[in-house]
């Protein structure tokens, strides 16, 4: 089994996939399944979570007579995103340097 | 397991949160199910236990920090200690001997009050006498009224010093005790909760 990614790394892959087109959670879920070891429950919360805080919103399109339940990044979702991007970037540094330099800065 | 199953379980697992997270926990599950490719049966199984999302949503709630740290809220988890520890039959002994406990507290703080007002008023009456004696004094003898009068004053002076003491005592101390009866409470609800655990 390989490294799960959680916390700010899922709200980042998830706003990574939403950045360029809107998705369902199915459609996200199974997306998401593609690359990373998560379970088909995992990300519910996480959407749940960036959409309270603001970072995405969701509208409703009629699909065989229900509603199917859109996602979409929005303009600080966009922001949050880089945020993710810049968190990574320094804890990636930092865990190679562990690895690789034995811990030297 | 039919979605119809599958939500229901759901449902019950979030027993607890706010409606509008159960609501669209269920709405979005129910989507889920239906978008997935395959017949449903296939889905529900793909998707696991409703125990592992209601897991995942309630571990995800916890720390979101979407509590809110209002106090309502904090007096809301103290009642809701309060009521666990009166659910189990080791806690209703050490509730009991926490209510008797801050009952006495409440009794004798009451008791040091009421004693402050009481001295307090006596003495405010004392030297309002002594100086009224005084007035009826003061053309007999003017070196005696004047030390009459003065005694008369102080004594006024201090008795309503002590009723501004047992005022201020009084919200202090019942500040004091409440706080000690939370403390005491929520101790003892960690306390049992642990040896819930351990048992």
């Amino acid at each position: 089994m390989g490294i799960t990614a959680t916390g700010t790394l899922l709200d980042g892959c998830v706003l990574s996939f939403l950045r360029t087109e809107d998705a369902y959670g199915y459609n996200l879920t199974q997306r998401a399944k593609e690359t990373l070891e998560v379970s088909e429950s995992t990300l519910y919360p996480v959407m749940r979570r960036l959409q309270t805080d603001g970072f995405l919103s969701v509208y409703d399109i009629p699909h065989n007579g229900r509603n199917r339940r859109y996602y979409r990044i929005t303009e600080s979702g966009m922001s949050r995103l880089d945020e993710c991007r810049g968190m990574w970037v320094a804890f990636r540094r930092k865990i190679d340097g562990i690895f690789f330099d034995g811990g030297a800065q | 397991m039919t979605k119809e199953k599958y939500l229901d379980q759901l449902k019950q697992r979030l027993h607890g949160l706010p409606d509008t997270e159960i609501n669209d926990a269920l709405d979005y599950y129910d989507g889920y199910i239906s978008d997935a490719e395959g017949g449903e049966e296939e889905a529900v199984a793909a998707l696991g236990s409703p125990g592992e999302a209601a897991a995942h949503i309630l571990a995800n709630y916890v720390t979101s920090g979407r509590r809110s740290k209002s106090k309502a809220k904090n007096l809301k988890a103290v009642w809701s200690v309060i009521l666990a520890v009166f659910a189990i039959p080791v806690g209703l002994p050490v509730a009991a001997a926490v209510a008797v406990v801050a009952v006495a507290l409440l009794i004798s703080l009451f008791a040091v009050i009421i004693s402050f007002w009481a001295g307090g008023a006596a003495a405010v009456f004392a030297g309002v006498v002594y100086a009224l004696m005084s007035v009826v004094v003061m053309t007999k003898d003017a070196a005696y009224a004047l030390l009459i009068a003065g005694m008369g004053f102080a004594g006024a002076g201090i008795g309503i010093l002590m009723f501004l003491a047992a005022n201020a005592m009084f919200g202090r101390g019942l500040k004091v005790i409440s706080k000690f009866v939370g403390k005491v409470i929520l101790k003892s609800g960690k306390k049992i909760h642990n040896v819930k655990k351990t048992a």
